[in-house]
């Protein structure tokens, strides 16, 4: 297995408090890997850091080889490094539809003249692009809800359709911000399914953040656990959910009832 | 390759088609509105029918250019130092250099747009407010620096030795060529905004305003959009501004200082800023006003205030939006 995430002593400084410290770690390819740890443990900024929103104090993140540490977040899609928000996030006005072609962005850039005229090109990638979004409604089993506006569809709907959006930039890395949260037990398990269908057809390799613990054993091959922005555990599963001071820090405490 | 990562192939589709957006309730509500309204002019044939017509047109072709710029959430304050400055390089060109006036209008679109590009690049990255601020400075820059160079500008004289406009030797100084031109111009710069919000690019601009962080997420560049919508908005800023100068005979400094950029805005938010119509209907509705109202006086500012108070708080997407929810009406969808 090749290493093609590798995150090195990275830290992030907000003011006086430190959000992630020395923090290292790898992903290698098509491996589905779980982050967890309590809330502000620093989950979410690492994600930050990793994409492209926030550029860190200091440490590098290399993907497949190339630094892309402080890339703005539009040239690290480029690198196939893509992530979802742990809090619902949708463009409201679009339908379902328009939403998933937007997240392909990557794959219908044209030239500006074609563009303009709506030449052969952008007419061939566009149709293209509707076409895979198709696929991911399909494969999403929400047909029905392809031409609705996404601003109105129910918080779950909206959760996975954040994921859609995601998976339309096609991603060969996979960040995902507490996808299941919000969700009661019978949708987590669907997404779940659903995560890990996407995972075999496409290939991809995934960072998982998540709090419901069914979800990150039944889908992770490897557990990173993190606590006030440090690594205090990384390894198989089984192993880390026995380590003791894991259990102290956050499995014991408190398990999938978070906001 | 996985299933879902194959392209499928793309139909043929009929080389000169009228696109389906041209043949929906709201174009057909538009242009029921619109193209007697347009021939209103020449049947009336007065010179002051002439007069308001050419200045709503004229203003609308600049209105037209700041709702581009907003579509990417960016409120320019700038919009009267771009069409001054095409104002005046289509001028000096065309006094200066003995330009004809179509190529003086290419070159007024040419400095508006460096212009923009150069201010773009050094003020998009500022937020909401501050770059609102950042603009309204520049505007004010631009009025200092043009009554600072009064052998360019005229300083508070301004330039008023403006040759009547002429095309391919015909000159269109009458008022109703003159109308037909501007008319004609507006036309072209409608279908210029439609051919960019309709395209690819339009849709990265709905991106950006609907969902900034998820937009680039998706792998969108803001910047190089938002340089995009502020240059093509600006662009069109200078045109107007030639158009204006060639028309009016008469620019200075005086002529765009932050209440243009004023009017314009209110304008695009009258007409309504979601649609392309909206600078239309906007620049119909509050051009012939001032006219109007000269009567009332001081009364004027504050008629305008509160009919702007009104139609922000009770119609957030201007009159056309009212339009477009007839037409929805009137096509039977709720
Ligand atoms: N942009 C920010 N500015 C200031 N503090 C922040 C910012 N983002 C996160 N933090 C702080 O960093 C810590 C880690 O937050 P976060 O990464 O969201 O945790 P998690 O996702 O693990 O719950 C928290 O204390 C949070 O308040
Ligand atoms: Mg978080």
């Amino acid at each position: 297995m090749t290493a093609i995430l590798e995150v090195s002593d990275l830290t992030m400084r907000f003011g006086g408090l430190t959000a992630l410290d020395s923090l290292s770690f790898k992903v290698n390819d098509h491996e589905t890997v779980g982050l967890i740890g309590p809330n502000g443990a620093g989950k979410t900024t690492a994600f930050n850091v990793i994409s492209g929103v926030l550029a860190p104090t200091s440490g590098t993140v290399h993907y497949r080889g190339s630094a892309i540490t402080g890339l703005p977040t539009h040239r690290i899609v480029r690198h196939g490094v893509v992530r979802t928000f742990q809090s619902t996030s949708v463009f409201a006005k679009a339908s379902v539809l328009d939403n998933i072609v937007c997240g392909g962005f990557v794959n219908w850039e044209t030239g500006f003249v074609s563009n303009l005229f709506n030449g052969a090109k952008t007419r061939a990638t566009q149709a293209a692009a509707r076409d895979r979004a198709m696929e991911l409604i399909r494969l999403a089993g929400i047909e029905e809800l392809a031409h609705s506006a996404a601003g109105e569809l129910s918080y779950g709907h909206q959760k996975r359709l954040g994921l859609l959006v995601a998976l339309a930039a096609s991603p060969s890395l996979l960040l995902l911000d507490e996808p299941a949260a919000g969700l009661n037990a019978e949708e987590s398990e669907e997404l779940a399914e659903f995560i890990r269908s996407v995972k075999q057809q496409l290939q991809i390799a995934v960072l998982l953040v998540e709090h419901h613990i069914e979800m990150i054993t039944s889908l992770c091959d490897r557990l990173i656990v993190l606590e006030y922005g440090r690594k205090i555990a990384d390894g198989p599963v089984a192993e880390v959910r026995q380590d003791p001071r894991v259990v102290d820090a956050y499995l014991g405490v408190d398990d999938d009832d978070d906001a | 390759m996985s299933e879902l990562q194959q392209t499928n192939p793309v139909p043929a589709t009929a080389k000169w088609k009228i696109p389906q957006e041209f043949l929906t309730a709201k174009s057909a509500t538009y242009c029921a509105l619109f193209l007697p309204l347009a021939a209103l002019p020449l049947l009336i044939d007065s010179s002051f029918v002439y007069h308001i017509a050419i200045l709503v047109c004229l203003n609308a072709i600049i209105t037209s250019g700041l709702g581009v710029i907003v579509r990417v959430d960016q409120l320019s304050l700038a919009h009267g130092a771009f069409a001054g400055i095409g104002a005046y390089a289509s001028a000096l060109a065309v006094i200066k250099l003995g330009v004809p006036f179509l190529l003086s209008l290419v070159l007024a679109a040419l400095a508006a747009g460096v212009a923009a590009v150069l201010l773009g690049r050094l003020v998009l990255g500022l937020k909401g407010v501050y770059f609102v601020l950042a603009t309204f400075a520049f505007n004010e820059l631009f009025r200092m620096i043009m009554l600072l160079l009064p052998e360019i500008s005229g300083g508070t004289n301004g330039l008023s030795n403006i040759p009547a406009a002429e095309i391919a030797g015909l000159e269109i100084s009458s008022k109703p060529g003159f109308y037909i031109f501007i008319a004609l111009a507006l036309a072209a710069t409608l279908l210029v905004v439609w051919m960019i919000l309709r395209s690819p690019i339009g849709r990265a601009f709905d991106a950006i305003s609907g969902n900034l962080p998820l937009a680039q997420a998706s792998g969108i560049p803001p910047r190089r959009y938002q340089i995009l919508a502020f240059t093509s908005g600006s662009v069109i800023a200078g045109v107007g501004g030639g158009i204006m100068a060639a028309y009016v005979g008469f620019i200075s400094p005086e002529s765009f200082t932050f209440w243009f950029s004023v009017n314009t805005i209110i304008m695009l938010i009258v007409g309504g800023r979601y649609s392309i119509m909206g600078p239309v209907l906007g620049a119909l509705l509050l051009t012939p006003l001032p006219e109007v109202l000269r009567s009332t006086g001081q009364l004027q500012q504050i008629i305008y205030g509160v009919c702007l108070i009104a139609i922000l708080r009770f119609m957030p997407g201007g009159v056309s939006g009212l339009i477009d929810r007839f037409a929805e009406l009137m096509s039977g969808r709720k």
